[in-house]
């Protein structure tokens, strides 16, 4: 033992060494501190939703106004296409009007000069067209007040042609009489005054035209021009949106994946700043989290070095815990084994010795918890223990020292342990049980429980009382830790005592000896557990040869249950020397 | 108010603690949370593990403190339909006689009904 405490110094010098090997890569750096206010000007933050939402509005409204404006457009095209049909077909009345006055001239002079009857007739027919024409002209919608004027004119100029020289010269000549030269001139002036009006008329009716004309053209301008605009608005409208967009979403979504793609390859990323709340608080949240990362890892980190710190120690410990094991006396024989957790130093170990040459000692420890600290407990509590009986005391009064110890560390760990002393030529085993998983003696296809004696130590005052069972010839006891039992399986299951019992009973009706034994429960633990051991496993097995001494029968006879502190006096002087 | 972690399942009652799962090394975490400071204001506290099919030595210890702090609050831990894996632990162990134990069969089984507990697994 106290070979490995000169040791120590060694120790901690290759944990100073493993310490300055951990990479600085791995301790982060201090984080630039963002958010909340502190040394960034406080930026006005609106919310992304009333900002898109103010930009649907003016869309709609942009988009109401447009279309109203290209409906008014299109109907002021519309009516100007329509109002030049209609000053269209105005001219084409006026030329009908000029046709049927041109037609009742020609018709009365050739009648005066034919006396044909026919001719006539194209007089009257003229006549009819002319009303006819001046009524659709009367009629349009689209005559002008002067236009009007010049259609009255024609209207009384072809009437007073018709009165005062058409009509008395058809007279005259059906008659019979012959042609009136006053009338003829009469005539002349008459037809000369229709055909100015009805010039007068037509470059009215012209002018009209023209008119509708400018109109139409000068609409086109307005709706082409108004319609463009309107596209070039929509376009602009359009380039806006997409700049907002990308500046209030797509440009702080890229920053905010690049800072986490920062984080992820576990750097620190200062978070961008962000005017709209949503991007805020999705920074804010991102940081916070960065932060708590941050902090974990500096955890991590801080148990890592610890671990590394104590890993060395740890080794040293777990050689401490394993290989004790004594030179068995002739007529025994002892396997052993401790299977430690991976990754753990736990709290099993055990040891067997000899007290005296008549006298042999096992004692089997389990220490809640894990760890350098767990396993240096169960060191302490093994070196007690093994003090305690060398020095005279009964199984159970050693038990009970360690305790009182125990308590006086204010030591938080529970301590299980299983003390037994075998007299070696009589095979009385005499043991005290502190909580511990129950010892097994087994003989005959028979197994003795050793069960606890008093608790286990820590939280309660106790005393362990000191029992005693025989060992016969070809009897075997095993004592075991709860990592065995408690190995987990399929489903949860747990390995329980009765797999246990079974599995050693199989092996000892084969004849087997405390290796197979042993090795045999170690099978059976490894067959049954699913996943790596979370717990030590301690297996100590001590048989007895079959070749029986008779001495043990007479000694066993005066063996009987013994209280606490009822030491071996002679194991006492023998532990001394 | 409900915690889990793994395979345990932890329910607050005005009484206590019911819970349901394991109590190993991985989950005693949580419980430890639930029982510092002690549930309820009651001077029982009722640990009901009629669903715990296992506890393990960091479980108990757990349990052994919850049960230390209740002495010192003048108040009783009192741990309930235990099932039969867990009382086999608190027999091994030898805490029967220590900690407040309510089986099904009994009312309250300490003390002197331990030797009688012991026996049913031999």
């Amino acid at each position: 033992m106290s070979g490995s405490f000169r040791a120590w110094p060694a120790i901690i010098c290759e944990g100073r060494r493993l310490w300055r090997r951990i990479p600085t890569a791995l301790i982060p750096r201090t984080l630039p501190r963002v958010a909340e206010g502190g040394d960034r000007e406080p930026r006005r933050r609106t919310r992304l939703s009333t900002r898109l939402s103010v930009v649907s509005v003016v869309y709609l409204v942009l988009f109401l106004v447009s279309s109203v404006l290209a409906g008014l457009t299109v109907r002021a095209w519309n009516q100007s296409v329509e109002e030049r049909g209609v000053v269209r077909l105005l001219r084409l009345d006026v030329a009908d009007l000029r046709l049927a006055l041109s037609d009742q001239e020609s018709g009365v002079n050739g009648y005066l000069r034919s006396g044909d009857d026919e001719l006539l007739e194209l007089y009257r027919d003229g006549l009819s067209r002319e009303l006819s024409a001046l009524e659709r002209i009367g009629a349009s919608e689209e005559l002008v007040e002067r236009a009007a004027a010049h259609l009255d004119d024609v209207r009384v100029a072809a009437r007073s042609w018709r009165a005062d020289a058409a009509e008395p010269q058809i007279e005259r000549r059906q008659d019979g009489l012959d042609d009136d030269p006053a009338l003829i001139d009469l005539a002349g002036v008459r037809s000369e005054e229709v055909r100015a009006a009805l010039d007068d008329l037509a470059a009215s009716v012209s002018a009209e035209v023209g008119d509708a004309e400018d109109r139409l053209s000068l609409v086109t301008g307005y709706a082409v021009v108004g319609l463009l605009t309107v596209f070039g608005a929509a376009l602009a409208c359009s380039a806006l949106a997409i700049w907002l967009f990308r500046r209030w979403v797509t440009k702080p979504l890229a920053e905010i994946s690049t800072a986490a793609r920062s984080i992820a390859g576990g750097h620190v990323a200062a978070m961008p700043s962000f005017d709209t709340a949503e991007f805020g608080d999705l920074a804010g949240a991102i940081d916070s989290m960065q932060r708590s990362l941050s902090d974990e890892r500096d955890r991590a980190i801080r148990a890592y070095q610890g671990l590394e710190q104590s890993a060395v120690l740890a080794l040293q410990v777990r050689s401490e815990l394993a290989e004790e094991r004594a030179v068995t006396p002739s007529g025994w024989s002892l396997a052993t084994r401790l299977r430690a957790a991976e990754g753990f130093v736990a709290g099993d170990c055990y040891e067997t010795g000899l007290i005296d040459q008549r006298t042999m000692y096992i004692v089997v420890i389990d220490v809640t918890g894990h760890g350098a600290q767990a396993a240096l407990s169960a060191l302490k509590a093994k070196a007690q223990l093994r003090s305690g009986l060398r020095t005279g005391l009964s199984p159970g009064g050693a038990l009970g020292w360690l305790a009182r110890e125990h308590h006086d560390d204010a030591v938080d760990d529970f301590v299980t342990a299983f003390v037994a002393v075998v007299d070696v030529a009589t095979g009385e085993c005499r043991w005290a049980n502190a909580g511990h998983p129950p010892g097994l003696v087994l003989h005959d296809g028979i197994a003795v429980e050793l069960p606890h004696s008093g608790p286990l130590i820590g939280p309660f005052e106790s005393s362990w009382s000191t029992e005693a069972v025989a060992i016969p010839p070809g009897g075997t006891l095993v004592v075991y830790t709860d990592g065995l039992t408690e190995a987990r399986g399929e489903d949860r299951s747990r390995l329980g005592e009765r797999r246990l019992h079974e599995c050693i009973e199989t092996s000892l009706g084969e004849g087997a000896g405390p290796d197979e034994i042993v090795e045999s429960l170690v099978r059976l633990v490894d067959e049954f557990r699913v996943g790596s051991p979370t717990d030590d496993v301690t297996i100590v097995a001590l048989a007895r040869s079959t070749a029986t001494d008779e001495r043990t029968k007479s000694v066993l006879e005066h063996a009987g249950t013994s209280g606490p502190n009822n030491g071996l006096a002679s194991a006492s002087s023998a532990g001394a020397g | 108010m409900t915690g889990t972690d793994g395979a345990l399942h932890i329910t607050t009652s005005p009484a206590g603690l019911h819970l349901r799962g394991e109590i190993d090394a991985h989950s005693v975490t949580v419980l430890v949370r639930h029982l510092d400071p002690l549930p309820g204001a009651e001077d029982e506290v009722v640990i009901d593990l009629s669903e715990v099919g296992f506890v393990d030595s960091s479980g108990l210890r757990v349990l052994v403190e919850a049960h230390q702090r209740a002495e010192a609050e003048a108040r009783r831990l009192v741990l309930s339909g235990s099932s039969r894996p867990v009382l086999r632990l608190l027999e091994i162990s030898g805490l029967m006689e220590y900690l407040h134990v309510r089986t099904a069969a009994h009312d309250e089984a300490n003390g002197s009904d331990s030797d009688q507990n012991r026996s049913s697994d031999g």
